[in-house]
């Protein structure tokens, strides 16, 4: 009697204890009759607000569809997580470029639907269309979709620089430089960055601008002399002189590295102790609640190298996509494709958002006087610059790093730990690795 | 059934529930480390190709990492030094020396072990930051304005920075450890040494350190794997590795989540063995005849 008691206790013990780990993920909560559709976001600046109409919308639209909206912060792991277990969203909005690199991975290891069709099926302008960010492989196919576009220069205060105010607005490099030596007098820093991600936009625009589309696309394509050429030296030139400590505000590095320091860095722009920052249109949302009411953003696309040169400006991308082994492939695809409508578009642009549609000049020119109309009037002065790096092998190259090598190295520049010619140098040396270990498409 | 038989089958039972669950917890995940780190491997579900020591080889001609680990010795071993000593100090201040303000002490010494590390790299953030920064505003207060610093923002001065908070954090627990095996030792020590002469300084030597020497070796493995662990978490809660300030768990975490969970296994792999080998060697060298009172 008593061996079985013991027994039955210490069994008793064992399973309360193993109990807790199995928990089967929880069945979707009363979605009736309807098709789920699982959208996953990213949650940045561009809030919720926008992803909510977008989805009433559309269920408005396709009544027995019930989009399922989730935010994350830290999204990736959410996701592997959740991949893990064999769960899959159907749209996913989580950008290139992310210091998580989920979306490149995901990419890499074929995770992601092809979307050829849908982009066939709507009015998407044929400079995004043909990037290689829709075309992430540059084998025709299509994969990521633009969820939306904008120009990211450097973002100033308007009250503070411009037509009749304390400084001018620079159109040369030149007089850009003056600025900074007049600003410095006044004890202000011409530049400070949010972090050293934020350069992305900046250097395609600036490769653009000393090398032409040429110097751009070898650069993201990863050309094994691509970083040899005068012109990639004159980029890399500009960026540390704008990083050394001449220019720069002297917290940005720390800040940079700071857990969400970044809007620091941004206040400091918005404090009048630094004059220019990289940075994207979310900027004004993000930091509506520290701005005062006496300061206006403005976006000033790179001056140009010399007295009327050509300027430019980078034109930033967000992206959605399908998993590959998402469960509801064919409302995924209706709703992108929803995006691109007329419906999705007006909805986007009420939200301040621009869907680069092939008309998308007209989407601007409609809408009410506002930031975004303003911003977008960057065009009317500089080209865009638009690109992704190419895919390239990281099974082969696991120690390598691209955003610590090509953005990480500015805070070393910064810091004076790295020379120009170093940054050249690690540059050149990572893409030769690169060039031999591109991804190329099956 | 004899006596004997039903108390090893009520040991066994009561055994077994703990012995799964580190079985299933522990053993498991880590020989699943040690078989992923021969694979190449982008994330938990992507396809594995053998590799063999490739991962490894990588690994040991990788700057970062090498840095990563430098830091973490240099961590380990001046966090395991300043701490002791301080710890052992304030320790033999508070149990043999009475003065006003005893308990106070205490109180303030354990209070940041309460806190969480997170709590903790938010303090140091603030204390940290350079223009309104507790530190930068204090110096320039005192007129030592010359002493100012980029405290995480410079990469001579970051692996400092890291280090005194991190000393900060563990001195009340590492205190509260010595103070406990201090207490217990008998007072008519002290007195019979007093009698005979002896400073205190010298019943300090002579006395208490080799009566707690016992509790020392045992605090030196925890101040092997606990600054092992909260480097990673303070470093990613503050400069995320960046200007120099790689530590190995942090390194590992930033790779094996970013698509290269092989090579962050791998990296893994090489944190245990060191981690190990390095208690282990602490735990030999420090061994001595074990003195009773």
């Amino acid at each position: 009697m008593k061996k079985i008691i013991t027994a039955g206790l210490s069994f008793a013990m064992a399973a309360s204890m193993l109990a807790g780990c199995s928990s089967a993920p929880a069945e979707d909560a009363d979605s009736g009759d309807k098709r789920v559709l699982k959208f996953d976001s990213f949650s940045g600046g561009n809030g919720e607000e926008v992803f909510t109409k977008l989805a009433e919308a559309f269920e408005a639209a396709n009544p027995d569809v019930d989009v399922q909206l989730r935010f994350e912060k830290e999204l990736p792991d959410v996701l592997n997580k959740e991949n893990a277990q064999g769960e899959y969203s159907d749209v996913v909005y989580y950008n290139l470029g992310q210091p998580s690199g989920y979306t490149e991975t995901q990419l890499n290891t074929n995770e992601v639907l092809d979307i050829s069709d849908v982009i066939e099926n709507i009015n998407i302008d044929e400079n995004y269309k043909n990037s290689n960010i829709v075309q992430y492989y540059g084998d025709g196919k299509s994969y990521l979709l633009p969820l939306k576009t904008t120009p990211a220069g450097f973002f100033y205060n308007t009250e503070l620089i411009g037509e009749g105010k304390k400084y001018e607005l620079p159109t040369t490099w030149d007089e850009f430089w003056a600025l900074g030596d007049q600003a410095r007098e006044d004890g202000i820093a011409l530049f400070t960055y949010p972090t050293n991600g934020y350069f992305d936009n900046t250097l395609n625009a600036l490769l653009k601008e000393t090398g032409g589309e040429e110097l751009l696309t070898s650069v993201l394509n990863y050309d094994k002399n691509a970083w040899n050429s005068d012109a990639a030296k004159q980029a890399i030139d500009i960026i540390s002189k704008l990083v050394s400590p001449d220019y720069l505000y002297a917290d940005t590095v720390s800040n940079a590295n700071a857990k969400d320091g970044f809007t620091m860095n941004q206040q400091a722009v918005i404090d009048g102790k630094a004059l220019f920052m990289p940075n994207g249109d979310w900027v004004v949302n993000e930091m509506a609640d520290t701005t005062p009411e006496d300061f206006h953003w403005g976006l000033l696309p790179l001056p140009a190298l010399e007295e009327g040169g050509e300027r430019f400006v980078g034109s930033m991308t967000e992206q959605v996509w399908i998993p590959a082994q998402a469960k509801n492939v064919d409302d995924a695809k209706a709703f992108l494709e929803f995006i691109y409508s007329d419906e999705g578009v007006q909805i986007m642009a009420e939200g301040g958002n621009i869907v680069p549609t092939a008309n998308m000049t007209e989407t601007i020119a409609a809408m009410e006087d506002g930031y975004t109309k303003e911003f977008f009037s960057v065009y009317d002065e500089a080209s865009a610059a638009l690109g992704a790096f190419a895919p390239y092998n990281t099974d082969n190259l696991p120690d390598f790093d691209r955003a610590a090598t090509v953005f990480g190295s500015i805070d070393s520049l910064a810091t004076g730990e790295m020379t120009a010619d170093e940054y050249q140098s690690t540059l050149a040396d990572a893409w030769v690795k690169l060039s031999e270990n591109k991804t190329i498409a099956e | 059934m004899n006596k004997k038989k039903a108390q090893s089958r009520f040991v066994f039972a009561c055994l077994a529930p703990a012995v799964i669950l580190v079985f299933i917890f522990m053993v498991i995940p880590t020989i699943d480390v040690f078989k992923t780190a021969f694979f190449k491997k982008s994330n938990f579900v992507s396809e594995a190709t053998f590799a063999g020591f490739f991962n490894f080889k990588v690994l040991f001609n990788d700057m970062r990492f090498i840095e990563a680990m430098q830091n973490t010795i240099l961590y380990v071993v001046l966090i395991t030094i300043i701490t002791l000593i301080l710890a052992v100090l304030f320790a033999t201040l508070l149990t043999r020396e009475n003065f006003i303000g005893k308990n106070f002490f205490r109180v303030i010494f354990y209070i940041p072990n309460i806190l969480s590390i997170v709590v903790i790299a938010g303090i140091f953030s603030a204390i940290y930051q350079p223009t309104n920064g507790i530190l930068n505003t204090f110096l320039g207060m005192i007129g030592l304005d010359f002493l100012q610093q980029q405290w995480m923002g410079n990469p001579d001065i970051i692996n400092y920075s890291i280090i005194a908070a991190l000393i900060w954090q563990a001195i009340g627990y590492y205190m509260v450890m010595y103070m406990s095996s201090m207490t217990s030792i008998p007072e008519n020590l002290y007195e019979a040494a007093s009698l005979e002469g002896a400073g205190k300084v010298k019943q300090f030597f002579m006395i208490t350190l080799p009566l707690i020497w016992d509790n020392i070796r045992t605090t030196l493995t925890f101040f092997v794997i606990s600054t092992i662990n909260l480097s990673f978490m303070f470093v990613q809660l503050t400069s995320e590795g960046n200007l120099g300030s790689e530590v190995a768990l942090n390194y590992m975490y930033n790779n094996a989540f970013a698509g290269k969970y092989g090579f962050g296994m791998a990296i893994g792999v090489c944190i245990f063995v060191f981690s190990f080998a390095l208690s282990a060697i602490i735990n030999k060298v420090t061994e001595r005849e074990v003195l009773q009172y």
